[in-house]
């Protein structure tokens, strides 16, 4: 991989050996949401792999995005 | 959605209600302002879709938590949903990126480029690096007054064997993100290459650093402007585009 950026690369990969994020691979109804997990039951969305391609549009999916699973309300929105 | 435990079973019923309160289920707006800094503006059709690229963008690495990151994986898939939605009839890509992963970088501006639907680009604060390639992919660009680019040669980082060879590979790379440059922008080869091994320019560094109208000057960016006119351009090249015109 070649980083080409304007930021010190030093500063860019700061604490990338220690980083060793914990992903879930949660089922949905058109495929699967990549979760990192941040706290029990609290989760960032990392990925979305949808057979759907306007998912992608979809704010709710934005990668970054943190969901509490436990939340009854994403799990009704996502349905 | 069924949700399934790690095991990849449906826990049983009497556990699925975690031991600790769940927290309260906010309202979306409360949310929002929460994790995205920002509210929920009323809804109302566009035929224009945004695309922001903020931060670095991530290839085939994750980058460590302190970067915001824009990653490919998300974008090009966007890309694709946006030339096939009907409702979507331009794009507008808001550019503050500080640059990133090389084939990512590369990848996303293809797509971009290749999108059949008129397209702008506005660096709004930095497009540096990679960025710039994402700047000029568009069928037109805007660069906010105060926006800077810096061009700079790539370094070396990563899993690189340090023999000639590396340095002919790293050469190969930047004739890729030079190829694209000047294939999509007014500016020459040789001028960028001028601007890209420039000293005297950047403190710890060679490379240019390009200021709102500078990068107009040496054919870079098509027009220093904001939102209003970025908007306005995307406008005409939709209308172009309905009555039946080629788009620039």
């Amino acid at each position: 991989m070649i980083h080409y950026a304007a930021l010190p690369l030093e500063l860019v990969f700061e604490g990338c050996e220690s980083y060793a994020p914990r992903y879930l691979r949660l089922p949905f109804a058109r495929g699967w949401i990549v979760v990192e997990e941040l706290s029990p039951g609290a989760f960032r969305i990392a990925q979305l792999m949808s057979s759907d391609l306007q998912d992608y549009l979809d704010p709710r999916f934005q990668p970054g995005r943190v969901i509490n699973l436990v939340d009854e309300a994403f799990r009704a929105e996502v349905q | 959605m069924i949700l399934f435990n790690r095991r990849g079973r449906r826990p049983p019923r009497h556990t699925r209600r975690p031991e600790a309160a769940p927290l309260p289920p906010q309202a979306p707006v409360l949310e929002n302002i929460q994790q995205l800094g920002q509210v929920q503006a009323p809804q109302m059709a566009s035929n224009i879709y945004a695309l922001p690229i903020i931060g670095q963008i991530e290839g085939h690495l994750t980058l460590p938590p302190q970067n915001k990151t824009t990653k490919y994986e998300h974008v090009i898939p966007q890309l694709v949903a946006v030339e096939q939605n009907p409702k979507i009839e331009g794009l507008l890509v808001i550019l503050n990126t500080v640059g990133g992963d090389v084939e990512a970088g590369l990848a996303i501006a293809e797509m971009i480029h290749t999108l059949s639907k008129p397209t702008v680009t506005l660096v709004l604060g930095g497009g540096h690096s990679i960025g710039v390639t994402l700047a000029v992919a568009g069928d037109y660009s805007f660069i906010s007054e105060t926006a800077t680019m810096t061009i700079h040669p790539i370094r070396l980082a990563g899993l690189l064997v340090g023999v000639p060879q590396t340095y002919e590979y790293l050469d190969k790379m930047q004739d890729r993100v030079i190829q694209f440059i000047t294939r999509h922008s007014h500016i020459s080869e040789a001028k960028f290459r001028e601007l890209m091994f420039c000293t005297g320019q950047l403190a710890r560094d060679i490379g240019t650093v390009l200021v709102g109208k500078d990068a107009v000057e040496v054919g870079l960016i098509d027009e220093v402007g904001g939102l209003g006119r970025a908007i306005a351009v995307l406008n005409e090249l939709i209308e172009k585009r309905r009555r039946g015109e080629k788009s620039p």
